[in-house]
């Protein structure tokens, strides 16, 4: 479609709050590609105790003075950890080492990028769609449009930020297995055991209902009635056509479960990995679920969300904990996909709104600091027919020990030592723009109509580097 | 907050670090909340009243502790006993400007004798109330409620593809508000009649685009997709029952726990945004609601006389039928088609809100619906007797959600030969799985 047809019909189906274009699928509910998956880390997260890690450094204040400021508690009794044989380094603090001695092999790290903001609403938004403002959609819808046309929830949300501008229509999947077994057979009387095959309603009575429903859509679709009210119509038409498929969620909600819906020993689930935890973990419920609508071949692309990383207080027992709730998660990920046999089509994305200040407030903790990184990541050697890999072992971007976001040479990214910028002729810094250019590759959608008409005006840095 | 773009600079965060600081441009927005938060002064962070130093205030254990360290007569920016808010804090408590009594000045007791309060927040409410930004705000915060969903914020980028659509709908919303604005304070600010205005909008009302101009059309008419709470509660309004655990009316509401989130809830802390298109997946929460709830539903109905039923008071009872049974058939029939069809219209009315003539053609599809279940039903040998057996068909794999009721009483209405009670749930399941029920 030429690209001004292509706008025209976009501006016709209707961008506004709420809207969505529906285009059905040309084949069956049956996606074997990529899954991309943005692990949110909400409340902004502190990079110097993860993958940016920072020790101390010396500020010079305004008056020509100096002082040592401590960055991490940590590093006065450990040293900085690092990953034989790859560039990444990592700050000895809560699980990190478990995370990275059992992951690194599939990171990718980019550093330094400069978010521009420390608040909230505004880092989240630039974080997950590449720009302050409202208006473009996140990546995962992006990419989820791109791919999922026709599946019935090629985009997942587990809340977070999850804009879509409109181009598609966000399933939230955070609940309990069980409840969803109900839904996916939802004329079963007992949907949690597979030997009790009672019916509510005669199958030919839902078959003779099912058809009127249908007859009666049909006519209120076919009555004059305002743009609005034809588009949630048909949201609503397709929302029922497409149900049929979500039965394959049974089977992947079931895996490492017997009929019963309990957990067999020995099996990967959520439940026998939280029994190995000392506290209890209902993100990987969660994950749980999302990686069985991924299994189920019925979803493109989810947000994940855990919180508790706004630590302005009691910094170092609070953002622990957030990031052991965290790195315990993205360990049960892969372990789960890796069983349910999808592990090779995992794309893995981890950030957060923005980072924490350099150093300690006077109530122990740490407050909002516009330097953040992101972690990706991808099983060696999986590439698809679509998208790139990335460049495992890999640090793009950089920061001061003080935690600034350094200026790059925008052809090979070396970073330009802090204090050495030359002020006539400054360099871009790393932005979540350019990283968005980075996802964008790495999902093989650059030049999908959408990512063109989402244009991310960020061309000032050689991304191709990166991937 | 959108006042002021904040702090970008890493050199200011580093030397800054009291965000009330007017040279910081962290000031911009704090110099708005942090007066507001100096007026929930006796307040804690978990809510609790007035729960420090022999009841006497809620400021932080550090700040207290400081105070009390060093020899607080000699530092006037510390904490003395009997103080409520901050001596240090740069932007005293008060709203938009004015500023409240604070500090040692500052007691409830002085309060409540000078100007009637008995609490700082009664104070800033009284000054929240008589803001002239009150009244917009107002109608920006039930505004969701009525139209489902927020007003759309200001467009600032001029190259998004819906630049020029989003600015139409926004100078459309931002006139409706204002005007309703000014009309919520022509009116006292009766909360009442501001509703009233706002249902009286074309926005709100539009059923066909002759009603409206083209600059709401993308916003305005029906389909405002309900929220679980909201069906919840239209269940129970239009059938008296609850969608809970058939054996427990005491249960819980499946649609607001088991399904909640499944349905578009949230939890206001990951989950803030309400989900405004369906989803197949909820479009699953419906149908196992139909399959769940309806026969019981229907049956509860008709074991009621007529006069003490909510929707099946035109029928007399089961042994209404569209027509003449099979000669085989056991039971009672009474051909009634003119009553099956003005009850099936008052179903319309009751559960859709569509004022339907009898012979409207919606009427006569639905009658169809009703006449094809029971004619498979009547001239199938395996339903000459069903149900009676017990709450399962084995013949049919179909079980009715009883929830302890006795099917094996051979009695009416269990036991219903003429077939009739499967024909009338599936024409409640039809009707309360349409647009109309789900949407407003």
């Amino acid at each position: 479609m030429q690209r001004r047809n292509f706008l025209k019909s976009f501006s016709a189906a209707g961008l506004v709050a709420g809207t969505s274009i529906t285009q059905k699928a040309l084949a069956a509910a049956d996606y074997e590609g990529p899954i991309f998956i943005t692990l949110q880390a909400r409340g902004g997260w502190d990079v110097t105790s993860l993958c940016d890690p920072k020790t101390s450094y010396v500020l010079t204040n305004r008056d020509g003075t100096t002082e040592n400021i401590l960055v991490n508690r940590w590093s006065e009794t450990l040293e900085i950890g690092e990953v034989t044989g790859s560039e990444i380094k990592y700050a000895p603090f809560a699980q990190n080492e478990k995370l990275f001695t059992n992951h690194a092999e599939k990171m990718m790290i980019l550093n330094g990028i400069d978010m521009q903001t420390n608040s909230h609403q505004a880092g989240t938004i630039n974080t997950w769609s590449g720009r302050f403002s409202e208006g473009l959609p996140t990546f995962t819808a992006l990419v989820a449009q791109a791919y999922g046309q026709g599946l019935p929830m090629a985009f997942v949300s587990n809340g977070g930020y999850a804009a879509t501008s409109g181009i598609i229509s966000p399933t939230l999947l955070a609940g309990n297995s069980r409840r969803l077994r109900d839904l996916v057979t939802p004329n079963k009387v007992n949907s949690n055991s597979l030997s009790d095959t009672r019916n509510f309603i005669a199958q030919s009575n839902l078959s003779i209902i099912n058809q009127f429903k249908q007859d009666r859509l049909d006519r209120l679709l076919a009555r004059n009635g305002l743009p609005f009210t034809q588009k949630v119509l048909n949201q609503f038409s397709s929302a029922q056509s497409d149900q049929n498929d979500l039965q394959y969620l049974q089977d992947e909600i079931l895996h490492g479960r017997d009929e019963n819906g309990d957990d067999i020993v020995g099996e990967v689930t959520a439940g026998n990995y939280n029994a190995t935890l000392s506290y209890n973990n209902q993100f990987l419920d969660q994950i749980e679920l999302t990686l069985a609508a991924g299994a189920a071949n019925l979803m493109v692309a989810a947000d994940l969300t855990t919180g508790g990383f706004d630590t302005h207080g009691n910094h170092d027992n609070s953002q622990a904990n957030a990031l052991r709730t965290l790195t315990d998660g993205v360990d049960f990920l892969w372990k789960k996909a890796e069983a349910l046999g999808i592990d090779n089509r995992i794309r893995l994305v981890i950030s957060s709104e923005f980072s924490r200040t350099p150093k300690y407030n006077d109530s122990n903790g740490k407050d909002h600091w516009p330097v953040n990184s992101m972690i990706f990541m991808q099983k060696p050697g999986a590439v698809a027919t679509t998208g790139r890999e990335i460049k495992y072992g890999k640090v793009f971007g950089a920061s001061s020990d003080g935690h600034r976001a350094l200026q790059l040479n925008p052809t090979d990214l070396s970073a330009i030592q802090f204090g050495s910028e030359d002020e006539n002729d400054p360099k871009p810094t790393l932005q979540p723009k350019h990283v968005h250019r980075v996802l964008r590759r790495w999902a093989g959608i650059e030049n999908d109509p959408f990512s063109e008409l989402f244009d991310l005006d960020a061309g000032d840095l050689n991304v191709e580097q990166i991937i | 907050m959108a006042s002021i773009t904040r702090a970008q600079d890493p050199d200011e965060l580093t030397n800054f670090t009291n965000p009330g600081d007017i040279n910081s441009s962290c000031y911009g927005c704090h110099k708005i909340m942090d007066p507001i938060a100096g007026a929930f002064q006796s307040y804690g962070d978990f809510g609790e009243y007035l729960h420090k130093e022999a009841g006497t205030t809620t400021l932080s254990n550090v700040y207290i502790r400081d105070g009390k360290r060093w020899n607080n007569q000699d530092n006037p920016l510390r904490f003395h006993p009997g103080d409520t808010w901050y001596r240090d804090n740069l932007i005293p408590p008060g709203f938009n400007d004015k500023h409240m009594n604070t500090s040692q000045d500052y007691w409830y007791k002085t309060l409540q004798r000078k100007e009637n309060y008995v609490d700082a927040t009664q104070w800033l409410a009284n000054e929240i109330v008589n803001d002239e930004q009150f009244l917009s705000g107002t109608v920006k915060f039930w505004y969701p409620a009525i139209f489902g969903s927020d007003p759309i914020s200001v467009p600032v980028n001029t190259n998004d593809p819906d630049f020029d659509q989003r600015s139409q709908i926004y100078l459309y919303q931002q006139t409706l508000i204002n005007k309703l604005a000014q009309n919520f304070k022509f009116r006292k600010m009766n909360l009442k009649d501001l509703l009233v205005d706002m249902v009286l909008t074309d926005q709100y009302r539009a059923l066909d685009r002759l009603d409206i101009n083209t600059n709401i059309e993308l916003v305005a008419g029906q389909g405002v997709l309900l929220t679980p709470e909201q069906l919840d509660r239209k269940i129970y309004a239009i059938t008296l029952h609850h969608w809970n655990n058939m054996s427990n009316p005491d249960s819980n509401h499946k649609l607001l726990n088991d399904f909640y989130y499944y349905y578009g809830g949230i939890d206001s802390d990951e989950i803030d945004k309400r989900t405004r298109d369906i989803t197949s997946l909820m479009s699953l929460v419906i149908q196992r609601m139909n399959a769940e709830f309806s026969c019981r539903m229907v049956m509860d109905e008709f074991v009621l006389p007529r006069g003490d039923r909510r929707l099946f008071t035109v029928v007399d009872d089961l042994s209404s039928v569209p027509a003449l049974a099979p000669d085989t058939a056991e039971g009672v029939y009474k051909i009634d088609l003119d009553n099956i069809r003005h009850q099936i219209a008052k179903l319309h009315f009751d559960i859709l809100g569509e004022q339907l003539d009898d012979q409207d053609p919606e009427v006569s599809f639905t009658l169809d619906l009703f006449t094809q279940v029971w004619t498979k039903r009547i001239n199938d040998d395996n339903f000459s007797d069903v149900p009676s057996q017990n709450s399962e068909d084995m013949m049919y794999n179909e079980y009715c959600n009883t929830g302890g009721v006795d099917w094996d009483r051979n009695v009416w209405p269990y036991k219903n030969p003429e077939q009739t009670l499967k024909a009338w749930q599936a024409v409640v399941i039809y009707l309360m799985s349409d647009f109309k029920f789900i949407y407003r």
